[in-house]
């Protein structure tokens, strides 16, 4: 039963992943993100059930915040991209290096 | 039946993430994505974790989803004619991840072994008060930090999103973009 759910956590980390590497636009990106993310929590609870413990549960919870916090950190990177450069692909970002 | 209804909810939840990847405009992975975060917390549900399944709804597919709809709306027309990745990166980017999950999978714990006793073991229900005591007697530290993490994103994004423009290297082409941006504009 563990198994199913941590195979379903892993496809779920694998398809972020893909996206990551695949997509150009940077909104997608930050999404496929939000995908890998959820893949980790969902093993995190399944690890959770299966030790009979809340520590899992607790550490979902502060993921929450952080994935809360680092879309809001994405989506402001985004918008100064996107007032700077007038781009929304992830290839705008090589100019940063001046 | 338990795992028939949990196999068609797993194959409906990867099905609505691949959308996300797979589908050509942004607004419409936004919703696949929507769709997949509701799906994962009836998988919570099942798995006896009604809080986080309450939080999943309310922070995921209430907070985050809200804030990426609103800035897809807010710069809507720049997310047409986006130029995708070339068939050589598609092709490298789902041997990669083609990869990596054969990899991962290896890892997975499969078949009758001592850890896999789930299925005799009562599916059991963690309340708010199991999680709200691990939280504030063991993981109280965490807590706290998370908050000052929360405040200073927040004072972060308000610093970031003054309006000032970044100076552009010469030559970059990129100055004369603006100019014209700027000249549309007027």
């Amino acid at each position: 039963m563990i198994s199913s759910y941590l195979l379903l956590a892993v496809s779920l980390f694998a398809i972020g992943v893909l996206g990551v590497l695949v997509r150009r636009n940077v909104l997608v990106v930050l999404m496929c993100l939000e995908l890998m993310l959820n893949g980790v929590n969902l093993a995190a609870v399944a690890f959770s059930q299966q030790l009979q413990n809340a520590d899992g549960q607790v550490l979902v919870m502060v993921s929450f915040a952080i994935a809360a916090a680092e879309v809001t950190v994405g989506l402001v990177i985004i918008v100064l991209l996107y007032k700077n450069f007038y781009a929304t692909a992830t290839d705008a970002a090589q100019n940063l290096n001046g | 039946m338990g795992s028939l209804v949990f196999y068609i909810l797993a194959f409906l939840t990867v099905l609505s993430a691949g959308a996300v990847v797979c589908l050509p405009k942004v607004i419409h992975s936004a919703i696949a994505l929507i769709i997949c975060f509701c799906l994962l917390a009836i998988h919570y549900l099942f798995l006896g974790s009604e809080f986080i399944a309450a939080l999943q709804i309310l922070i995921y597919a209430g907070a985050i989803m809200v804030l990426l709809v609103v800035s897809i709306v807010l710069m809507g027309s720049a997310f047409e004619n986006q130029q995708e990745a070339g068939l050589l990166a598609k092709v490298i980017g789902v041997i990669l991840a083609s990869a990596l999950l054969f990899v991962l999978s290896l890892a997975v714990p499969v078949g009758k072994g001592q850890f896999l006793n789930f299925e005799e073991q009562a599916t059991i229900l963690f309340s708010v008060v199991d999680i709200g005591q691990a939280l504030f007697e063991k993981y109280f530290l965490a807590f706290e930090l998370v908050g000052v993490l929360l405040l200073l994103v927040t004072v972060g994004a308000v610093m970031l999103l003054q309006e000032k423009k970044l100076p552009l290297p010469e030559g970059s082409g990129l100055r004369a973009k603006r100019q014209e941006h700027a000249k549309e504009a007027k």
